[in-house]
Order: C-alpha cells, then sequence, then structure tokens
C-alpha cells in the first residue's frame, strides 16, 4: 500500500525516536502558552521569544521548518540566524513546527528550495532528522551527545 | 612494526575481533533495510556518472564555487600540498590567538596530519567527535573512516576517560562516558576562536558546502567560535543540489545502514557571528590537492574521486574484517584506503596494503559511488610489484612455470611422485601438510595420479544422440587436482545431450599471476592459453567449473590481450561465451529430479557471485526444494583467494572459520559450492576441524545424485 507523504513521514521521523504530536494552527499559541519554551521563533504566526543561550544550553527551544521530507522524516530548518542557530543546537529539547501541506517526498524534491535560499551570499540551512547521536562507543546508540537529547514534532494544518 | 607483526598482532586482538564481526553482520542488516524500496544500482549509476569528471571540469566547478562563496567575503585558499595547507591554517589560527580549536571529524585532516602539525606550534586542536575524541586523549589515530573508535571496547573507552577526567566510571557505562563527552567538549566550543570541519559536498553553482553527522559536532564548530575553516579535497565538489542530494541520499545507508544522518548541514558564505566585531563570521575555504588535480586525468585513478567516504568497502571486506583499519590501512583505510594511499603517501606502504586484498569483489558491489575498487586494486597491485619487484621464488613459479605448460605439468608430474609417502588414506588428500605450521589450518588435496586431459578420452560417451556441443575448459584446479569434478560435468552434460570438447593442452588462465602482481607473466600465460582455445562460434557455450578460470576469461583476456588484435578479438568471443556449468543447465532448462534426501547447504564462490554475476542458490532451491537450507552470509568470502591462503594463512584462515561457524548452523549434510578452490579451503576446513560435513563441487553432486 502506497502511503501518503504524512504518513511516510511520520514512519521514518519514528524510527529516529522523534515525538508526534498534532496541533490546528489555532491551537498552537495555547500549547506555547502551557509549554514554557526558552526560544521560540515561528515566523508563520509571527512568534517570537529571545533568552540568553551560553555554555550550559537551554531547557527547549521551538522552531518553525521550511520542509519536511518524507523518505527520510527530516526536517529542514532555516538556520541563517545565529541565536537560531545555537538554540537548536545547545537546547536539551528541540520541538519543530512541521506545517503538513511542505511535506515532500523525496530528497531530491528539496533541491530547488535549497537552490533558491542559496542564492543570497550567505545563509545556513539544517535538515536536522532526530536528537543528536552515536554508537561511536562499541555500536551501542546513544541520545544527546552534544546537542538535544529530544526531539518533537508538531504536526499542523494550515488555517482553524 | 612491519605487515606481517602488525597482522599476528591484529589476528591475536579479541576485542577487535568481536567488534568487527558484530558490526560486519548487523551493518549488512541495517543497510539492507535502509535500501529497500530504493533500486540501488540505478541510484549508483546516476551518481557514477555525474561524478565522471576529468581536471577541465573539476577546475570549471572549482572556480564557480569561488565565485559565489566569495561575494559575502569568504576566502577560498588553494593548497598545494599537505604542509601548505597545515600552515594557511596554522597562520589564521595564530592571527586570531587561540589556544584552542574546535575540529569536527574530517579524513581529509587526517591525510595532511593536521593535529601533528597544529600542536608543534602550540596549539590544541580538540576533536569534537566522540570517536575521533577518544582516540586523540589515548593517542591513537582511527582505525574506520565513520567509526574512528570501532577497535576500542567500553571497558577501554572507561579506562581512557578514568585516566582522563580523574572522574568514577563504571566499566559498562557506556551513558555515563557519552555525558562525559557532552560536558568536556562542550566547553572547548566556547574556548575555541576557530572551527575547522570538513565537507561532504562543495555545491558549485551555489558556493555552498553540506556536512553530514549524526552528533551535531559539525553544527556546533561552524556556529560557535567566530572563525570557521573548512578543509576539503576537491573531488567533493558536485555541480548542485540535485547532484548533492544524491550523495546525500547514499552516504548514510552505505556507511551505516541509516537512512540519513541526523544532522545535514548547509552553509554558504560568512554568516552572522556575535563574537566577531562586526558581527559576522570569517570563513576560510581550504582546497587541498596533494596530488588530487593530476589524478582527475589519470586513466585509472580518476575513478577513485568518486569515493564519498562511506567506509563500505572496509565494512564488507573479509580482510578487513579480520585485521581492523590499524593494520589494513595506513590513513585512509580498507579497499579505497589502499588505494587512496597510493595516491597520497607512501607508495611503498601502499604496495604492501594492496596485497592485503583477497579479490573477492564485495567492495567494487557495495561501492555507492560505483568504484570498480577491486580492478583499481588490481591495477595498481600490478603496477607496484613491478616497482618494488615480486620475491624471486614467486616470479620463477609465474613466470617459468606456470606460464610454460609442459614445465608446469612435468612439475605437477614431480609433485604426484613426492607426495606418495604423504597420500592419506582416502586416496586424495594428503595426511600430512608439506606447509609450516602457522599455515597449516587446513587438510590438503592431493595431486591427481591421473591428469584430467588423461582420464577425459577415457570417460563413456553416447555419441549419437548428441545434438548440442560446448568447449569446456577445465583449469589447473580440475586438471591437476580435481579431475574427478570435470568427468563429472562431461557425463551429466552427456546424458543430455551435449558433447563436450575440451583443450588439447591445459595451460592456465593467467589469474595467479596477475593477482600476485605478476602482470607480464600473467599476460604470457593468457596469451599462450588462447593459443589453445577454440573459435567460439563452434559452440553452444564455453564452460567452466571454475569461476576464478571463467572470470579472468571474462574481464583478463580482452584487457591483456589490447594489443593483440587476433587475440583480443578470440578473447572478445569468449568473454561473451563463457558460462558456469550450473548457468549453462539452467539455460538448457532441464527439469532435474534429485535422488537423494540429503540437507543440502549452498556457498557461493566470490567469483561465481560477483564474477559471473549469479549464485546458484535459487537454481538450487527450486531442484531441492525442502532440503536446500540457506546458508548465512553464503556470499561471503570462503578465505581461498588462491596463494593469499599460503601468504596470509592466519587471515585465510580466520575468514573460514567464520564460513564453518555459518556451514555448522545450517546442519546440512552436504556443502555445494560451485568452485574448485572454494572445495579445497573448505573442504580442507571441514576435515582439519574433524566434522562430518560433505563438501562437493555441484558437477560431483549433480553427477551422483541425478
Amino acid at each position: 500500500m502506497n502511503k501518503t507523504p504524512l504518513e511516510r513521514f511520520l514512519k521514518y521521523s519514528s524510527m529516529v525516536s522523534n515525538e508526534h504530536i498534532f496541533l490546528k494552527e489555532s491551537q498552537i499559541n495555547s500549547y506555547l502558552k502551557e509549554t514554557r519554551f526558552n526560544y521560540i521563533n515561528i515566523p508563520s504566526l509571527n512568534l517570537f521569544r529571545d533568552c540568553v543561550i551560553d555554555e550550559n544550553g537551554i531547557e527547549s527551544a521551538i522552531v518553525e521548518a521550511e520542509a519536511g521530507i518524507s523518505e527520510t522524516g527530516t526536517a529542514v530548518v532555516m538556520s541563517e540566524d545565529e541565536k537560531l542557530r545555537l538554540a537548536t543546537c545547545l537546547c536539551e529539547e528541540l520541538t519543530v513546527i512541521l506545517y503538513t501541506d511542505k511535506i515532500f517526498n523525496n530528497l531530491e524534491d528539496i533541491a530547488p528550495i535549497l537552490e533558491a535560499n542559496m542564492r543570497k551570499e550567505s545563509n545556513y540551512i539544517a535538515f536536522i532528522t532526530g536528537a543528536s547521536r552515536t554508537a561511536d562507543i562499541e555500536r551501542v546508540l546513544t541520545i544527546g551527545v552534544h546537542g538535544p537529547v529530544r526531539m518533537k514534532v508538531i504536526l499542523t494544518e494550515r488555517g482553524e | 612494526m612491519n605487515l606481517d607483526q602488525k597482522i599476528r598482532n591484529s589476528l591475536n586482538n579479541k576485542i577487535l575481533y568481536k567488534n568487527l564481526k558484530n558490526f560486519a553482520s548487523a551493518y549488512k542488516i541495517s543497510r539492507k533495510n535502509a535500501f529497500n524500496g530504493l533500486d540501488f544500482d540505478q541510484l549508483v549509476a546516476d551518481l557514477s556518472s555525474k561524478k565522471s569528471r576529468n581536471r577541465a571540469q573539476i577546475n570549471e566547478l572549482f572556480e564557480l564555487f569561488k565565485q559565489n562563496a566569495t561575494s559575502s567575503g569568504a576566502k577560498v585558499y588553494q593548497a598545494t600540498n599537505a604542509v601548505d595547507a597545515c600552515r594557511y591554517i596554522t597562520e589564521i589560527c595564530k592571527k586570531h590567538n587561540t589556544e584552542y580549536i574546535a575540529k569536527s571529524k574530517s579524513m581529509t585532516s587526517e591525510e595532511i596530519k593536521l593535529n601533528e602539525y597544529l600542536e608543534k606550534e602550540g596549539l590544541k586542536p580538540i576533536e569534537t567527535d566522540l570517536g575521533e575524541w577518544i582516540l586523540q586523549i589515548a593517542g591513537e589515530h582511527p582505525s574506520h573512516m565513520v567509526m574512528p573508535a570501532i577497535h576500542k571496547s567500553r571497558q577501554q573507552v572507561a579506562e581512557i576517560f578514568r585516566r582522563y577526567t580523574g572522574e568514577d566510571i563504571a566499566d559498562d557505562d557506556i551513558d555515563k562516558m557519552v555525558k562525559i563527552a557532552r560536558k568536556y567538549l562542550r566547553d572547548y566550543y566556547f574556548k575555541a576562536t576557530v572551527g575547522i570541519t570538513g565537507a561532504n559536498v562543495a555545491v558549485a553553482n551555489a558556493g555552498a558546502i553540506g556536512i553530514v553527522t549524526n552528533e551535531g559536532n559539525g553544527r556546533l564548530t561552524s556556529t560557535v567560535p567566530p572563525v570557521h575553516i573548512v578543509l576539503l579535497g576537491y573531488e567533493k565538489l558536485v555541480a548542485d543540489f540535485d547532484e548533492a542530494l544524491k550523495v546525500i541520499k547514499l552516504l548514510p545507508k552505505a556507511a551505516t545502514g541509516q537512512i540519513i544522518s541526523t544532522y545535514v548541514t548547509w552553509i554558504k558564505g560568512q554568516n552572522s557571528s556575535h563574537k566577531n566585531p562586526h558581527g559576522i563570521k570569517e570563513t576560510h575555504f581550504v582546497f587541498l590537492d596533494n596530488g588530487r588535480l593530476d589524478f582527475f586525468d589519470h586513466p585509472i585513478l580518476k575513478e577513485a574521486l568518486k569515493c564519498i567516504r562511506c567506509g563500505s568497502c572496509a565494512n564488507i571486506c573479509p580482510a578487513y574484517e579480520m585485521v581492523g583499519g590499524h593494520t589494513f590501512g595506513h590513513i585512509y583505510i580498507g579497499a579505497i584506503g589502499s588505494i587512496l594511499t597510493r595516491m597520497y603517501h607512501d607508495e611503498k606502504t601502499a604496495h604492501e596494503l594492496l596485497k592485503l586484498c583477497i579479490g573477492c569483489k564485495a567492495c567494487s558491489k557495495f561501492c555507492p559511488a560505483g568504484i570498480d575498487l577491486q580492478s583499481i586494486i588490481s591495477e595498481l597491485n600490478i603496477e607496484t610489484t613491478e616497482k618494488f619487484g615480486l620475491p624471486a621464488a614467486k616470479k620463477f613459479i609465474y613466470r617459468k612455470v606456470i606460464a610454460n605448460p609442459s614445465i608446469f605439468k612435468t612439475t605437477m608430474k614431480i609433485g604426484s611422485f613426492l607426495q606418495i609417502p604423504i597420500i592419506s588414506k582416502d586416496k586424495i588428500h594428503l595426511s600430512k601438510s608439506p606447509l609450516p605450521k602457522d599455515k597449516d589450518f587446513r587438510v590438503l588435496p592431493s595431486i591427481s595420479r591421473e591428469t584430467f586431459s588423461k582420464i577425459y578420452p577415457k570417460i563413456d560417451t553416447n555419441k549419437n544422440s548428441m545434438n548440442k556441443k560446448i568447449f569446456f575448459y577445465p583449469g589447473c584446479a580440475v586438471e591437476y587436482f580435481y579431475p574427478y569434478m570435470g568427468k563429472a560435468l562431461v557425463k551429466v552434460l552427456n546424458r543430455f545431450g551435449v558433447k563436450v570438447d575440451i583443450p588439447t593442452k591445459q595451460v592456465c588462465c593467467g589469474l595467479p599471476a596477475i593477482h600476485a602482481g605478476d602482470g607480464n607473466a600473467g599476460k604470457a600465460t593468457i596469451s599462450k592459453n588462447l593459443d589453445y582455445m577454440p573459435d567460439p562460434s563452434n559452440y553452444d557455450a564455453i564452460i567452466v567449473l571454475c569461476p576464478s578460470c571463467g572470470m579472468a576469461i571474462k574481464e583478463d583476456f580482452p584487457k591483456h590481450m589490447k594489443e593483440d588484435y587476433t587475440k583480443l578479438n578470440l578473447s572478445n568471443k569468449l568473454s561473451e561465451k563463457i558460462i558456469s556449468f550450473r548457468e549453462y543447465l539452467e539455460k538448457l532448462g532441464i527439469d532435474l529430479k534429485i535422488n537423494n534426501n540429503v540437507k543440502v547447504t549452498y556457498h557461493t564462490p566470490c567469483h561465481q557471485g560477483r564474477g559471473l554475476g549469479s549464485s546458484a542458490e535459487s537454481y538450487l532451491k527450486a531442484i531441492l526444494g525442502e532440503n536446500f537450507i540457506p546458508l548465512k552470509d553464503s556470499d561471503v568470502c570462503c578465505g581461498f583467494g588462491g596463494s593469499y591462503s599460503i601468504e596470509f594463512a592466519g587471515i585465510s584462515k580466520g575468514i573460514l572459520d567464520k564460513k564453518i561457524e555459518n556451514i555448522i548452523q545450517t546442519g546440512a549434510d552436504i556443502v555445494l559450492t560451485d568452485c574448485p578452490g572454494c572445495v579445497m579451503q573448505i573442504e580442507g576446513g571441514l576435515l582439519k576441524k574433524n566434522l562430518d560435513i560433505k563438501v562437493m563441487h555441484i558437477s560431483t553432486f549433480l553427477d551422483s545424485y541425478i
């Protein structure tokens, strides 16, 4: 049976132990109030919160994904903003908001997005698929070696 | 330490053995799952054709990259060699007065020994990849390109960390070890003014690079310090994101069997960095030549520049699995390592490493960039052997004995007399090995009293009903050791109305000399061999019982006869028609019935599965039904490799032991295979261990049981 892009995204995103939450766009605001994120960067809803980020890291960050890739369960995050980069690298728990109409099938489908955004003089784009991991000691999978220890993906449909 | 000592040490290292064996077996499964539903061959063909570039084309991509990357003020430096690159990077670090340098894993930096250089200059580079950091603290080098510390046990890592941090860490508490690394390394990102990374791809039409990591250290290294240096080889250049994503699609799947690595980071130009006075990062791209640019125009080595550094040629290499990357590698490891050592490092070292290749071709089959590593190794082996020479005894054997069929025959005849005192009761084996004790791990077959050529005319044939005709090339193993396999072939084919012709004189196929690196002897042997080969158009097929001979006829005959038009022509015709006995039976479409009830398993010879291109597994399953039991890792080498099993007996034995373990697991009564070399190895090993499992060539099996 052929899976929809969303179903396939969930399959591969679950394989890297991501947690998935389904929210309507209108529910996001109250979700943010319930969950006190240290850092917020959701351009579509014009929601931002800044904080100090040093070597001690921060507890949580929520950012909006530019796109999703279903064949790998990946979130594509525009990371030109240095603070966003630091927040997504140094938080314990990373949450990504992904609009379901922005899920593409294959890696190749992202080429035009990369192409368009890299026309700028400088840019930084991240594909993120799960929490920071290593298997460098006896190939035992261990989470959170440098970056986030947990990753959540909020899947949102546009509109009410 | 010389290579022999290194091999001995590796073979005695139980941790290495266990880690590499477990990895090899888990890797195969996860890789298979990762590629599930994708057309691997098509993906490989696409990437390989995109990455076929000569020097002029690479130069064009470089100029384009430079133009795009520098538009925001980033610097692009072209380093001619290792010292040049190290010096340039050191200058930047000194200019910024940094004490620490955060480094994310880069094989290119290993290639130029960057850390050593920086440390001599009083700087402190810190490896932030966990595996690399463990080794840096321990004062060691990576033994694998993707999993640098694969040779270490958790207990060893715990000890390394205890000594370095003074903290209390239990021997098996991997979680705590990782937490400690997180704590210590986190500080260095913030102490360092300079971060150094490699790049997995450099996208020319955008001036952007892509970095793949699982840990996220590449992101931190390129984000936290205000200065970012990217060190990369020209071979990382790709035309556009479409090509770049083809690399990203294949790399993690081939490297670790992951669908994708956790982080793929795309960076263009100089991004924001609050630590710099103007709020802008200082970025340098250091392109390393170190001989690369010339190799883009090299007829053979240009292929090696397609490598995407996934390490799968090590992951599936049976010899690497026995000895690891500190022995089978210089700085780069495994099959590609022996080639890159010839390109970027010491030719003499490369010459030794190239010999560690057993010739099983698994690397070529699994390479996501479509590099035929085994062929390149074979060519380089000939090239370096010409330069550094072959031991006198070997030279004599390949040039004076094997290349000359009459002398070879006489030598074998003498051998058959000399062996009389040590022939065992079954008449077909030796009761005592003529080899020294450390190479004696198999019961060897005896030289047959009569050669196959001598037996052939005496085989009963029913000449009346022959309606097809094939030409059978027996090869040395059947001719001198296993004439009964040839006899079985003739009998089976005759039963089905196929007449069998053979050469009037038996000449070696040339493969042993070629594998030993003696190209001239190989060429002379092939040329002589062709004097006794017929016009293939008179035959339904050209058939072998030894797929190594078959592969030599298919690939090496045309390759080595380029200068002789007539013989090249004949070689090409033979190459088209050469198939194995079983493949021919399948082609005939005869419905066979097996008259016994024994449990049978099957080992796929390397040169059958990957050389001639098909395994007998499905055929045997069809004719044997439930009595056929699949063998785990059937297509993994048995460790024979001709003279390899004598020269590197320890490695050969180790590979064989794993094969035997899998054979025992099947519970089969008979192991079938279709290569006399594999029979020699597996049967010899089973007999030595006193295991009551029979080994038969498919020809003998069918003759006995249909």
